[in-house]
Formats: C-alpha cells, sequence, structure tokens
C-alpha cells in the first residue's frame, strides 16, 4: 500500500530525478514500473540518464562568463541619466531655446506663437471698444436725467441768441435806416441774452475802442450786439485789464479796420455818435460817409477789364 | 552605524527593486552584479554562443529596467520577472533571424556553427556541448529555453512555470520530452549501447 502511494505520485520531474541518482538496474519494483510506462525501456532510460549527466557536468565544468566592463559603465550611464533632476533638464532646454543649433527648426513655433499674440491683441482691442461702447450709452442715460432742464434751458438761451445774431445781421444789413429805439431795444436785448463770453468780447473790444468817457457810458449801458465787430481779436480779458492793448491799437488802426469794411464801421460809428453824442464823433461819420462815396465813386476796375471779364465769360 | 545602514548585497531581489524604484543606484548596481553572469551565460546559450550578442541583449535588457523600473509587477518575484523579460527578447530575436534565414538562407549555418571551445574543458566535453547547442537550436525556442532553465540555470519547476505562464505539470511534461528528444538524437553520448538494446520491456 505504501509502495502504490509511492508510485502514484511519480512523475516525469521524478523520474528525472531518478535518472540522475540510479541506474535502471538499481530501480526498484515500482520505480521500474513507472519508468517504463513514460520509456521504451532501459536503453532510452540509461541514454536519458547519461545525457543528464553529461549536462550536468558540462555546466559544473563550463564556468559562468563575465559580462564586459564598458557594458555595466553603459548600464549604470542610462540609469543616472534617468535620475537626473527635472530643473537640470529644464535648464538645458532653456539654454537650447536660446542658443539654438539650427535656428531654422524655430520658424513653426515662432509662427505659431506669434499668430496667437495677434489672436490675443485683437481679442482685447475688440474687448476694449465693445467695452467703450457700453460705457457711452450708460453715460448718455445718466447725463440725460439730471441734466434735461439745463439742456432745455440751454435750447432756450442758443434760440434767443440766434435771435440776437439775426438782430445783429438786420442792424448790420439796415444800418443807415436804424433808429435810436430799436438799437437801444436789440442793446437791451444782446444784453438780456449775451453769454459769458461775448461779455467778455465786448468788454475788451469797448476797452479797445471807446475812449475813458465812453467807457464809463459803456459799462453803465453795455454797447449793442450791432457794434460787436466780428474781426475783434480775441484776446485776454486779464491783458485786457492790464491795460496793453490801449498801446497796441491806435486810431489809425481803427480807421484802417473800418476802411476795410465800410458799412459796419460807419453803423457803428453811427451808433457811437447817437449813443454819446460826441460832436468828434459826428464829424469822424461825416469822414467816413465821404470816404465811403469816394470807394463808390472810384471803381477798383476800369471799363476794359469788365468787358473784358464779360468776354471771356462769354 | 552599522544598526541603521543595512549593506544592500544582503537584500532581496524585491526590496532592491523597491530600492531602484526610488532612484538608488546602488540597489541598481547590486542587481546588475547579481544577475548579469547569469544572465549572459542565458542569452549565450540561447543566442547561438555569440558573445557579443549575449552582451548586447544583457545591457538593452538592464538599460530597461533603468529606463522603464515601473514595469516591473512588484507581485511576481524579481528573477521570475528577470527571465521572463529575457526569454522574450530571446524569442523575439528568433523570430527576426527566421525572417532574416528565409530571406538569406546563408546566414543559417553561419548561426549554427558558432560554437566556442571552452578553455579547461575534455574533448568529449567540449564535443558534447557543441552537440548539445546544435541540437537545442533544432527545438522549439520554449522547449529550449525551458530546457537551458532547468538544466544550465537550476531554477526550480514553480519559477519555470510562473516565468512561462504555464502550470508545472506542463513544464515537467515539457522537460521530459526534451531530454528524450535529445537523448535520442544524441546516441553517441550512450554509454551502454549494446546492453541498453538487450533490456526489453516488462509489458
Amino acid at each position: 500500500m505504501k509502495n502504490m502511494d509511492r508510485t502514484e505520485r511519480y512523475d516525469p520531474e521524478d523520474l528525472e530525478h531518478l535518472m540522475l541518482e540510479r541506474g535502471f538496474d538499481e530501480l526498484l519494483e515500482e520505480e521500474r514500473a513507472y519508468a517504463l510506462r513514460h520509456l521504451d525501456g532501459r536503453a532510452e532510460y540509461e541514454r536519458m540518464r547519461a545525457l543528464l549527466h553529461h549536462v550536468r557536468e558540462e555546466k559544473s565544468e563550463r564556468p559562468l562568463m563575465d559580462a564586459d566592463p564598458a557594458v555595466r559603465e553603459r548600464v549604470l550611464a542610462a540609469f543616472r541619466e534617468q535620475r537626473q533632476p527635472q530643473w537640470r533638464i529644464w535648464l538645458n532646454s532653456v539654454g537650447g531655446f536660446l542658443l539654438p543649433s539650427r535656428p531654422s527648426m524655430y520658424w513653426r513655433p515662432a509662427l505659431a506663437l506669434g499668430t496667437v499674440a495677434a489672436l490675443v491683441f485683437t481679442a482685447l482691442v475688440t474687448w476694449n471698444s465693445l467695452e467703450q461702447k457700453d460705457n457711452k450709452v450708460l453715460a448718455e442715460v445718466k447725463q440725460e436725467v439730471p441734466n434735461a432742464p439745463q439742456a432745455a434751458a440751454k435750447t432756450d438761451e442758443e434760440d434767443q441768441l440766434e435771435e440776437v445774431a439775426n438782430t445783429e445781421n438786420d442792424v448790420e444789413a439796415h444800418t443807415g435806416e436804424s433808429t435810436n429805439a430799436s438799437a437801444s431795444q436789440d442793446a437791451d436785448q444782446s444784453f438780456r441774452y449775451r453769454t459769458p463770453s461775448m461779455a467778455r468780447t465786448q468788454q475788451v473790444e469797448d476797452a479797445v475802442d471807446s475812449p475813458k468817457e465812453m467807457e464809463q457810458v459803456v459799462v453803465a449801458e453795455p454797447a449793442p450786439p450791432a457794434l460787436m465787430d466780428a474781426t475783434t481779436p480775441d484776446v485776454d480779458v486779464a491783458q485786457a485789464a492790464a491795460g496793453g492793448l490801449k498801446k497796441d491799437v491806435s486810431g489809425t488802426a481803427v480807421t484802417a479796420n473800418e476802411v476795410a469794411s465800410p458799412a459796419a464801421s460807419r453803423a457803428k460809428a453811427e451808433k457811437r455818435a447817437e449813443i454819446t453824442g460826441n460832436s468828434d464823433a459826428m464829424a469822424y461819420n461825416e469822414g467816413l460817409v465821404a470816404d465811403e462815396r469816394q470807394v463808390s465813386s472810384a471803381p477798383a476796375y476800369t471799363e476794359d477789364d469788365l468787358i473784358g471779364l464779360l468776354r471771356a465769360a462769354w | 552605524m552599522a544598526l541603521f545602514r543595512t549593506d544592500p548585497t544582503d537584500l532581496s531581489d524585491e526590496r532592491l527593486m523597491e530600492l531602484v524604484l526610488r532612484g538608488d543606484e546602488r540597489a541598481f548596481t547590486v542587481l546588475f552584479d547579481r544577475y548579469q553572469r547569469k544572465l549572459l551565460t542565458y542569452f549565450h546559450r540561447m543566442l547561438w554562443q555569440d558573445r557579443e550578442r549575449a552582451e548586447d541583449f544583457l545591457q538593452d535588457l538592464f538599460t530597461k529596467i533603468a529606463q522603464r523600473p515601473h514595469s516591473y509587477n512588484s507581485e511576481r518575484p524579481f528573477r521570475t520577472w528577470l527571465y521572463s523579460v529575457a526569454n522574450n527578447m530571446c524569442k523575439n530575436e528568433y523570430r527576426r533571424m527566421a525572417t532574416r534565414t528565409a530571406a538569406v538562407p546563408e546566414l543559417k549555418a553561419t548561426n549554427n556553427h558558432t560554437v566556442e571551445a571552452a578553455g579547461g574543458i575534455g574533448v568529449d566535453h567540449e564535443r558534447f556541448s557543441a552537440r548539445l547547442e546544435e541540437e537545442l537550436d533544432k527545438l522549439d525556442p520554449d522547449h529550449k529555453a525551458t530546457f537551458v532553465m532547468r538544466h544550465h540555470e537550476d531554477m526550480p519547476i514553480k519559477e519555470i512555470a510562473s516565468v512561462f505562464g504555464i502550470s508545472e505539470g506542463t513544464v515537467k511534461s515539457r522537460l521530459f520530452y526534451t531530454v528524450k528528444k535529445l537523448a535520442a538524437n544524441m546516441p553517441e553520448f550512450d554509454p551502454r549501447p549494446k546492453q541498453a538494446a538487450s533490456v526489453a520491456r516488462p509489458r
């Protein structure tokens, strides 16, 4: 029974063990039976046994081979290279980027980066413009609500100023025919509706044109808008108050200016004369009228010139 | 100091591999020194006794471990895993050589006769070794690898089964029939040819 159990545990490995340990003749009956179950007979058993012995002897007499030290060095170098810190690799890549061995390799990334930069720039500009548009709309809404009455008042004031301007034009157009009453009425209106800038301009003009006696009158009763010359230089009020303007503008200059626009100058002089009642001013006015007649009686062109122009036009 | 510092040579393969995963160069060196001779001999036997090729394979194997230590499956014994990788490399080389041999038949003769003469071995052993290598090269690669692992590397049946991912019984059967075939193909080394022929089967 014991031998049977032992027989049942046999397998090829055990058979190999048997071959290495004992010859066919040395096997027990059960072992031999088991060996012959897998082998053709003693001859095969002995051949296999001899082979296994030769292999064992060959293995024991054949020493293990040593690798070339260079192989060891290469393997360890590969291990060290793999274990290098990351920051070194990063620095190496930066160095390689800054000093590229082949710059032609960088045109693709450069193109890509440039495109990205252009897109970002465009997006920022668009965003800013949209944001400004939104702010404008809000600002308008904010301004409209509280300033509506002021805007309306300004509108009224502008209308009145337009009326004043129209009145001035009328006055300039009909200077000779205007009466003292209408002139004073216009003056009152212009005084009522003039803007601060207009007042400053008037003040400067008065300081330039009028003598000291007239200044008092002008300050007490401002000159009508008809007297506000369009050619009046835009000067600083402070400079005018300092008196510097009296030095620069002389009577001849004023006369010359008035010669350039005789009708307006004459109307202005008449107004002055009416307001101040000065005989000198009246005489001055008369002189201006005479000059105007001279200018109108002496045309600036000859008949030949006129005929030549007509012929050319025809 | 000796209480806190352990000599890496005393550590198991698996423990050394854990240290390698952490970047320990000493552990890697110990593993290389521990296996380089066995693996070189294994490659030498498996790759037609070509020493240069065997060294190249040894270098490739450890370079792979150095570059990808995470590929090691810690659930398996390191030795088993190492030999399975080595065996796969050899099988790939067999396939490559089979393709080349099919393309250029002269290569087969060249590869089959690169037997080195080992110094100090007797004439019979040298002859036996050459014949054995020749017969092993005729075998299926798996059978050859099984035989080499078992009889040259002294690996247990269980480990061989783990290397190939097969059962122990399959390994035993494979070994038995390999030895039987080799013995049949090498009758010149039978010490008692006449006696063997006279023994009849009991059945």
